[in-house]
């Protein structure tokens, strides 16, 4: 997949909660990327296996509201977007990122 | 000041803005994820994540899907279209393959039992004939009964993707 700024952002947003569930609103969210770039992205991360997704149990929603899809990062997903990570660190391109993930 | 609070305060204002944050948003999103190919789980999370974003930001979230729409849905669709297409035609084409190879079986039978008729039963020239014409018919019969039970077998949707 190619290193762009979104790819380390939504990989940060992704590390930072690394065994949790991560929804798509909350993750363009806190990640600051545009969903039309996030979507499109989270597919080719499925397709990879970094990803895996479910959807929320319908018993656990209060709100009146569909149940959404949820994703969480697998242990390829966790070993491969902690590379690039750590490959962007050094890269002058990403130096202007805020680097929450340590 | 009285004439903008008035003009705020309005009934077409209160309609445009039930319409713009209520009604319109959810409408253009299921329209939007139409675009994607039905089996795609991408429909059913934009419509429930619809309900996560805060009401105020719903107009423009909607707008920001259409070029996922566009871009990500159509994409898939053209390639379920693809796929669907590749997947009938081969079927179509084994269909016919299969329907080959039973006519020419059956014709060899039916030449072969002629031949054998003909040449056990007499050499007479009109017996001749008339036994290859008994086993032409019986050939062609063969294959139109075991078309009508092979027809009959398959499903409505099979017939549909064999004979569209």
């Amino acid at each position: 997949m190619r290193k762009t700024h979104a790819l380390v952002q939504v990989a940060m947003a992704l590390l930072e909660d690394p065994t949790g569930k991560h929804w798509g609103y909350e993750l363009s969210k806190q990640a600051g990327v545009r969903s039309g770039v996030m979507y499109p992205m989270l597919t080719r991360m499925l397709d990879e296996g970094w990803l895996a997704d479910g959807w929320e149990d319908e018993a656990t929603i209060r709100e009146k509201r569909p149940a959404r899809r949820y994703y969480e990062l697998t242990d390829e997903g966790r070993l491969q977007l902690g590379a690039i990570l750590q490959e962007a660190r050094s890269d002058a391109r990403f130096r202007g990122l805020n680097w929450r993930f340590a | 000041m009285a004439e903008l609070f008035e003009a705020v305060a309005s009934w077409p204002t209160l309609l445009l803005v039930l319409l713009v944050f209520g009604f319109a948003p959810g409408f253009v999103l299921r329209l939007l994820v139409l675009v994607y190919p039905c089996t795609d789980p991408r429909r059913r999370e934009l419509i429930a994540e619809l309900y996560t974003v805060p009401r105020i930001q719903r107009p423009l979230w909607v707008t920001e899907q259409l070029e996922v729409a566009l871009f990500e849905g159509l994409a898939h669709r053209i390639r379920a279209i693809r796929s669907i297409t590749r997947r009938r035609r081969a079927r179509v084409q084994s269909y016919k393959r299969a329907k080959r190879l039973r006519f020419a079986s059956v014709a060899v039978v039916g030449v072969a039992v002629g031949v054998i008729v003909d040449t056990i039963v007499t050499w007479d020239w009109a017996v001749g004939i008339a036994s290859w014409i008994v086993a032409v018919a019986v050939a062609v019969a063969v294959i139109v009964l075991r078309e009508r039970a092979a027809r009959r077998r398959l499903s409505a949707r099979a017939r549909r993707r064999f004979w569209p």
